[in-house]
This record gives C-alpha cells, structure tokens and sequence, in this order.
C-alpha cells in the first residue's frame, strides 16, 4: 500500500513535468506580425527552437478570405505547424482548408491541390493543380477575390514581394480571363480596404 | 353510283362558294390596296412601312403579340375584309420576312413574321387619310424598326468607340444557375449600346459581331484577349475602349453593378466612375463603385478603357434581369449615358 502510493506520486510528478514541457513549447507561437527588424532574429530564435521537437511548434498566421459580398478580403488567424521552409505550404494548405466562418467564402475550387511553394528572390512561386483552373467559374469578382486572397496572405511575410501563380508547373496567362496573372503580382492592398 | 356522287359534289360545292363569297362580302370594310417600303428615319437609320389601303376609313383594329409565338406582329382587323389583297406577301427580309392574311367571318388578321422577337424590335401602327392627289386610299400604317434608334446620346457625334462583348465562342465566360451564359448578355448589351451610339452618330467598332473567339478557338488566352487589344491598335484615334461583362462570384448572394479601369491617364478613371453612374441611374442596382484593376484588355488598350460588370450572372435574381431585354435596354442606355457624360467632362 504504501508502496504503491510512493509509486503514484512519482509517476505523478513525472506527467506533470511533461505537462510542463509540452506548455513550454507551445507557448512559443510566435505572432508574425512583429516588425521586420526583429523578423530575423525571431526566425533564428524559432529554428533553434523547433530543433527539439519540430511537431509542437506551432505559429499563427493570418490568412484572407473573402466576404460574402466579394467586396473585400477579411483576415482570419490560423495555427500551423512550423516547420521551417514548409511554413509557405502549410500556410496555403490553410487557405485551402476554407474558414468555418459563414461570414467569408472559401474561394479555391473544390479539388484543387497545392503543388508546391517555392520563394525565390522575393517571389513566391505557387504550383496549384489544373483544378484551380477547370473548376473555376468565375467574373471578374471572382478572379480578384481568388488572386487577391493567395497574394495578400503570401506577402504577408516580409520576405515576399509579389506571387506567381502557376498552374500544373506553368505560368498561366489568365484565370477566368480578365486578370493578366502572366507576371507576379504585388500586394493587392485595395481589397483590404474597409 | 358515280354520277349520285358527283351531284352531291356539285351541291356542296354550290352551297360553299356563296358562303365565303359572302364572308369575304359581309364585312363593312375591305382591303384594296397594299405597299411596303423602306423610309429613311433619320441620317443613319432606315424602317420597314407597310401599307394596308381600305376602301372607307377604320380604326377598329387592334395589335397584340401571342407569347407563344413572340416573332409575330399579329394585327386583328375587325369588320374588314381581305378583299383582292394576296393572302401571303414577302417583305423586306431585314425588318419582316412575310406578312399573311387570313379571314374568320367579318374579321381579318394580319401576322407579320419578324427575324426575331417582336420585344427585340420597335413598331408603331398609325392611320393615314386617303390622298386624292397621289390616289392613295385610307390606310393602315404599320412601321417597323430596330429598337432603340429613338435613344439619342449627346455628345457622343464624331467619336470612335471600341466595343468588346465579353468572351464568346468556346469561352461561355461565367454561367449562372439556369445556365445562363455570360457571352451571350454581354454580345447582347453591346448590340443594343452599338445601335444607340451608331444612330446618335458615333463610329462602333466591334471586336466580335457574333458568337466567336476573336483570335480563334484554339487560341491561348493571352492571344485571345491581345486580339481585343489589337481591334484598338489598328483604330489608334478610337476614344474609348469599353469591355463589357457579366460578373460572377462564388456566393450566389453577391450582387450589383461595378465597373473597373487600369489607371493608365486621369481619363481612364473618370471613364469609368461615368459609366459606374450611367449604369446604376438606369439599371438601379446596387453600387459596388468602380476599383482598379490589373486586367488584361484595360491595361494594354492605348485609350482610355473600362470593364463594365452590368450584374451577377451568378445570382439567380440578377441573373433572370440579365436574360431579359427590358433591363439589357437599362444596361445599354445607361452605358451610353456614361459615354454621353465621359465625353462632355473631356470637352471642359
């Protein structure tokens, strides 16, 4: 019997200190809206930090939406995980997830898959799959809303410039044919517009 | 037996002939005399005038339009008979294929086949009275015209204006919930917006005057919207270039009218806060306001252009306006009293 208790009360205090440590790195969600002087010793201090257990860390990042009304793009916080350079996937992945809010719309056609990110001197080269384009059926507010969306939550990283969309490995000329989506396209900060 | 047959024949047939004889007879009025002909309306356009010549003046006569068959022009001649007139007459082909006549009793109608729906086009029926000099009876008048000549947009005399229907051919463009395509309302607006400029005495250029690729159906998308671009390139003096759409969203529930323009020049946003303020005056829809925009035809076009995005396509409601030629006439009157406003601010 007592025994036992000894027993219990160490494995107690074992659970505990997991517990412990598992808040510790959670606790680690590191907001991106920090200013750009400080990005890069805040990325440094999240990779160091990630080296132990890559899986726990996770970080907030903010991905738009558009509204019902396709009048504007609304900004919705998502947890991914962070893993380093894959931290531009997740982040699409989490656009393609769509928002559980009835407020905004889930705008990428319904079986697109991502196929890569790839930044390269400022630009961010998106690879969707022929999906994005073939299921699309849409206006000019549409192909805004589509574009902006991707645009507008990549170059919510400092590093990035401006999106090249490309579809199956290729740039693509237009979406829905209105937008010129031939060369990168720069914030498109009018849709964040009250 | 044969010869039983043949008199029961012969009395039928004289019992028949006096009764439609009679018919024809018993009416109080008949018809001797027909003409058509093709009148000059105004500088640019022309009308079909039929004339149907009675032999005492009449004005019991009604036009209707039957909703099964929305070609014909029917007019019902009430105590007129057809008299020596031609039961079947070919007209002019452009405005009216044919004209048939036919008699119920005392009562005649005329059905005047159209090329397309009686909505689509404009008539006017009228009496005139009979002229000694040019020995012309009492007539009917029926007068037929393309709609929408009677619209006079000022200002808009000696411009050039390039038209661009949305999509066309294999790119339907968006399509709304009853399959309602994108390419077909924006072709149709743009018919309505040429006639009105041409007849105010404008100069229209269509980059596609039916339903087609404008580079070709297996054209890449930046050919087919270069070939737009390039309509504006061979006519460099053309004014304005004006694209015009359908939109479509996701949400069914978007709604309105917006307009948008690649600020090129000062001149490409007053263009388009114009057109914005032409289209909901007339359309009464709500005002999304115009926004710029990087799209393809704007941005490459040398002149001041704008996209116009009249409604949603892909809302059920504004979709059946679109489809409908009242409000395609809104959309057209209002585009070109933007043009009408966008010219007058250039003048001061």
């Amino acid at each position: 019997m007592l025994k036992n208790s000894k027993y219990g009360i160490v494995i107690m205090m074992f659970i505990l200190l997991l517990s412990m440590a598992g808040c510790d790195s959670t606790g680690t969600t590191v907001d991106k809206k920090s200013s750009s002087d400080t990005q890069s010793s805040t990325e440094q201090q999240k990779k160091s930090e990630t080296k132990p257990d890559q899986t726990k860390v996770t970080e907030t990042i903010k991905v738009y939406f558009p509204n019902d009304e396709g009048t504007k793009l609304i900004a919705e916080s998502k947890k991914i995980k962070n893993s380093g350079a894959d931290q531009y996937t997740e982040t699409i992945n989490a656009l393609l997830e769509g928002s559980k809010d009835k407020k905004v719309v889930s705008i990428i056609p319904v079986g697109t898959k991502l196929r890569s990110v790839k930044v390269d001197k400022g630009i961010a080269y998106v690879d969707f799959s022929q999906e994005f384009i073939k299921k699309f059926n849409g206006g000019s507010t549409g192909e805004l809303m589509l574009v902006g969306s991707i645009v507008d939550t990549l170059t919510e990283y400092p590093e990035i410039k401006a999106v090249q969309i490309l579809v199956e490995g290729k740039k693509v000329e237009t979406i829905a044919g209105h937008m010129d989506t031939s060369e990168p396209i720069k914030r498109m900060k009018d849709l964040l517009k009250n | 037996m044969n010869k039983k047959i043949l008199f029961v024949f012969c009395i039928l047939c004289i019992l028949l002939v006096p009764t439609t004889y009679a018919a024809n007879n018993r009416a109080a009025y008949k018809m001797n005399q027909f003409s058509y002909s093709i009148l000059q309306t105004n500088k640019q356009n022309t009308a079909l005038r039929i004339e149907i010549g009675l032999n005492k003046a009449s004005n019991d006569f009604k036009v209707h339009i039957d909703p099964a068959a929305p070609k014909n022009l029917i007019i019902d001649l009430n105590d007129i008979g057809i008299g020596n007139i031609k039961h079947n007459i070919s007209l002019d082909g452009t405005f009216a294929k044919d004209i048939n006549f036919s008699q119920v009793n005392n009562n005649s109608k005329a059905v005047i086949l159209l090329p397309q729906a009686v909505a689509m086009m404009q008539y006017k029926v009228y009496t005139m009275a009979a002229d000694k000099k040019t020995k012309k009876p009492f007539r009917i008048v029926i007068e037929i015209m393309n709609k929408g000549l009677d619209f006079n947009v000022n200002g808009v005399q000696g411009k050039t204006i390039i038209l661009d229907p949305g999509h066309g051919g294999s790119d339907s463009g968006a399509i709304g919930p009853d399959g309602i395509m994108e390419k077909d309302v924006t072709f149709a607006v743009a018919k309505k917006v040429q006639s009105m400029l041409e007849s105010s005495g404008a100069k229209v250029i269509m980059t596609r005057t039916d339903d087609v690729d404008v580079y070709g159906v297996n054209a890449s998308d930046r050919q087919e919207l270069q070939a737009r671009v390039d309509v504006g390139r061979r006519n460099p003096t053309a004014n304005v270039f004006l694209s015009i759409h359908a939109n479509s969203f996701t949400n069914p529930q978007a709604h309105g009218t917006a307009t948008y323009y690649y600020a090129k020049s000062p001149s490409d946003g007053l263009l388009a806060q114009a057109l914005q303020d032409g289209m909901v005056e007339s359309g009464g829809l709500y005002d999304r306001g115009i926004s710029e925009a990087n799209f393809y035809v704007i941005k490459y076009s040398a002149m001041p252009a704008a996209l116009v995005e009249m409604a949603f396509v892909s809302n059920p409601t504004e979709q059946d306006l679109l489809n409908s030629n009242s409000f395609q006439d809104k959309m057209a009157k209002g585009i070109c009293k933007g043009l009408s406003a966008f010219f007058g601010q250039m003048r001061n």
